[in-house]
C-alpha cells in the first residue's frame, strides 16, 4: 500500500517500564475498512492509543496525511481529523446521549445540526433517549453512542478500538449493520482493531496480523485464503 | 422552650454560615472534582482575599469596585499558581500535597507579615454593609442577607454554567474522565489551568465577601481552610451540588450547635464528617 492517510513507521512504546510495541509498521490507505487482528495482549490497543497521542512513543513515525503527529496531545490530534472511539469507558455517564454528542462534536456550530441528524437517521433510539443520562442506557446502547460519538466528529479517520467486545450478539450484529452503512454512505476511512475475526472480515477490505507487539503480516482481504497457515498460527482460527 | 425569636436567629446566622461555607468550598471542590488536587492552600487563599478586598476598600471606598479588583488578583494568582507549581507536579498526589501544604504556610507567613495586626472592615453608613432591620422583634444584619444571595446566587450560576454551557459540559467530562475528555478533543492542560485559576478566584470572592461580617484575621483562613475541607467529604469529592447541600447541613448544624450547645461547636461538625466517613465514604450527595 502505498500514499495511505496514515502510516505507522518503526513504533515503539514502554508502559511503566515495560516494551509493549516492539517496532509497529503499517499503512491505511484512504476509503478503506483496515482491521488489525491479533489475539489478547499483543499491543492493539497499546498501537491505537500511542496513535491517538495517550501514550507517547518512545522511538517511531505516525504520520496522519503526510503530517507527523506523533507524541501530539490528544485534543490536537482529534482537531486534526481522527476520531477514536475506546473499548472501555468510551462514554461520559453523567452526561445526557446528546450532551455527549455535541462533546464529541468539532466543527463549526451551524453544522452540529445537520451533523446530529445523520447518527440520530442511524441510531434512532438515541434520539429517543437523547435527554437520559448515558449512564442510564443498556449497555448495548452505550455501545452505539460510543460509535456515534465517533460518527458526530468531524474526521477523515474513525479508529475503533474492539467494538464488539462485552457486546450481546444481537447489537454485535447490529453494531457492524450500521458501520457498514456509515462507511458506504459516507465513504469514511476506518481503522479497526478486533479480537473477534469472523466479525472483522465482514467489513475490512485489508487486514494486519499482530503478534508480541509487532505487525506480523499485512495483506488485502482477496488475499486472505492464501494466508490461512499464518492466520491459524497467529489468531488460533482456521479460515 | 425554645423562643421564636431565638429560632429565628438562629436560622438566618445558620443560612449566613452556610452560604459562607459554600463560598470557601466551591473552589476547592471544582479544583479537586477536575484535577484531582487536594489544594491544601485554598483555605488560605480564601484569607489572602479578604485582606486584599479590605485593603482595597479602605483604598477605594467602594464595595463592588473591591470585591472585583480581589476576584481579578485571585485570577492571577490562581493561574500563577497553577503554571507554577502545580501544573509540574500533575499526576503525583504525594508531591501535589506537599507542594500545596508549602504554599499554605508561605501564605499564612506573608498575611502575618503584610497584616501582623488583622484589619477591621470599617463602620460604612451604607444600609445594605452596616445597617440593620428588625424582624418580629430580632434585631439582623442586612448584610446577612446579602451573603445568603450571594451563595445562592453562586449556586445558581454555577448550575446554570454546569448545565447549559459547553464549559460547563466539558468541566463535567473532565471530572468524569480525563483521558476520554483528551479524546474527545477537550483541551486538558487549558481546562485545568482555567479551573485552577476560578477556583482561587472564587476563594478570593468568598473571602470579601465574608469579611465584613468576621474581619480580616489570621483565624479567619484556618478556621474556613478546616470548614471548606469537610464539605467534600460530606457532600461527595468530586460533587458541584452536592458541596451546596453539605454547606447547609454543616453550616446549620454548626450554627445550631452554636446556639443550643455551644461547647460542643465546631466538634459536631467533625462529628458529621466522621460519622459520613464511615457510613457513606463516596459522600451524602455524591450520584
Amino acid at each position: 500500500m502505498a500514499g495511505g492517510l496514515l502510516t505507522v513507521r518503526d513504533l515503539h512504546t514502554y508502559i511503566a517500564g515495560f516494551h509493549i510495541l516492539q517496532g509497529v509498521s503499517f499503512e491505511v490507505e484512504k476509503g478503506s475498512v483496515t482491521a488489525i487482528l491479533g489475539r489478547n495482549g499483543v499491543g492493539k490497543t497499546t498501537t491505537l492509543k500511542t496513535i491517538m497521542g495517550i501514550y507517547k512513543p518512545a522511538k517511531g513515525e505516525v504520520l496522519f496525511r503526510g503530517d507527523s503527529i506523533a507524541g501530539l496531545p490528544p485534543y490536537v490530534i482529534t482537531s486534526r481529523g481522527i476520531s477514536f472511539v475506546p473499548s472501555e469507558r468510551n462514554i461520559f455517564a453523567t452526561l445526557t446521549v446528546e450532551e455527549n454528542l455535541r462533546l464529541a462534536y468539532n466543527g463549526p456550530k451551524e453544522k452540529l445540526g445537520d451533523r446530529l441528524e445523520v447518527v440520530y437517521n442511524l441510531f434512532p433510539e438515541l434520539k429517543r433517549f437523547s435527554s437520559l443520562r448515558a449512564g442510564e442506557l443498556s449497555g448495548g446502547q452505550q455501545r452505539m453512542l460510543a460509535l456515534a460519538c465517533g460518527m458526530v466528529r468531524e474526521h477523515s479517520l474513525l479508529i475503533l478500538d474492539e467494538p464488539s467486545e462485552g457486546l450481546s450478539p444481537v447489537y454485535v450484529k447490529m453494531f457492524f449493520k450500521k458501520l457498514r452503512e456509515f462507511k458506504e454512505e459516507h465513504g469514511k476511512t476506518i481503522l479497526l482493531v478486533e479480537q473477534n475475526f469472523a466479525l472483522a472480515r465482514e467489513v475490512m477490505d485489508f487486514v494486519y496480523l499482530m503478534d508480541k507487539g509487532v505487525v506480523v503480516a499485512g495483506f488485502p482481504l482477496e488475499k486472505m485464503e492464501a494466508s490461512r497457515d499464518l492466520i491459524r498460527r497467529v489468531l488460533g482460527v482456521s479460515l | 422552650m425554645v423562643s421564636p425569636e431565638l429560632l429565628l436567629s438562629a436560622v438566618v446566622d445558620a443560612l449566613t454560615y452556610s452560604s459562607m461555607i459554600y463560598m470557601a468550598a466551591l473552589g476547592l471542590v471544582i479544583i479537586f472534582g477536575l484535577m484531582d488536587v487536594f489544594n491544601l492552600a485554598h483555605g488560605a487563599f480564601f484569607g489572602l482575599g479578604a485582606y486584599i478586598f479590605v485593603t482595597l476598600f479602605y483604598l477605594t471606598g467602594n464595595f463592588l469596585l473591591s470585591a472585583a479588583l480581589t476576584v481579578l488578583v485571585g485570577v492571577a494568582a490562581g493561574l500563577a499558581v497553577e503554571r507554577v507549581l502545580i501544573k509540574p507536579v500533575y499526576g503525583n498526589p504525594l508531591a501535589q500535597l506537599l507542594v500545596t501544604m508549602g504554599l499554605m504556610i508561605f501564605l499564612f507567613t506573608l498575611i502575618q507579615l503584610l497584616w501582623p495586626a488583622g484589619l477591621v472592615f470599617p463602620e460604612t453608613g451604607n444600609f445594605y454593609i452596616s445597617g440593620y432591620i428588625e424582624v418580629a422583634s430580632v434585631r439582623i444584619r442586612v448584610y446577612k442577607f446579602i451573603v445568603i444571595l450571594a451563595g445562592l446566587a453562586l449556586f445558581a450560576i454555577m448550575s446554570l454554567v454546569l448545565s447549559k454551557t459547553m464549559l460547563g459540559v466539558k468541566l463535567r467530562a473532565g471530572t468524569e474522565n480525563r483521558e476520554l475528555a483528551a479524546v474527545f478533543g477537550v483541551n486538558i492542560a487549558r481546562l485545568f489551568s482555567l479551573a485552577f485559576s476560578l477556583g482561587v478566584a472564587l476563594a478570593f470572592l468568598g473571602g470579601a465577601l465574608v469579611v465584613p461580617l468576621t474581619h480580616a484575621t489570621i483565624e479567619l483562613p484556618v478556621h474556613f481552610s478546616l470548614l471548606a475541607f469537610t464539605i467534600p467529604v460530606v457532600g461527595g469529592m468530586k460533587s458541584y451540588t452536592g458541596a451546596f447541600y453539605a454547606s447547609l447541613l454543616i453550616g446549620f448544624v454548626d450554627r445550631f450547635t452554636a446556639y443550643f450547645a455551644p461547647w460542643l461547636t465546631f466538634a459536631v461538625d467533625l462529628f458529621v464528617m466522621i460519622a459520613v466517613l464511615v457510613l457513606r465514604p463516596e459522600g451524602l450527595f455524591a450520584r
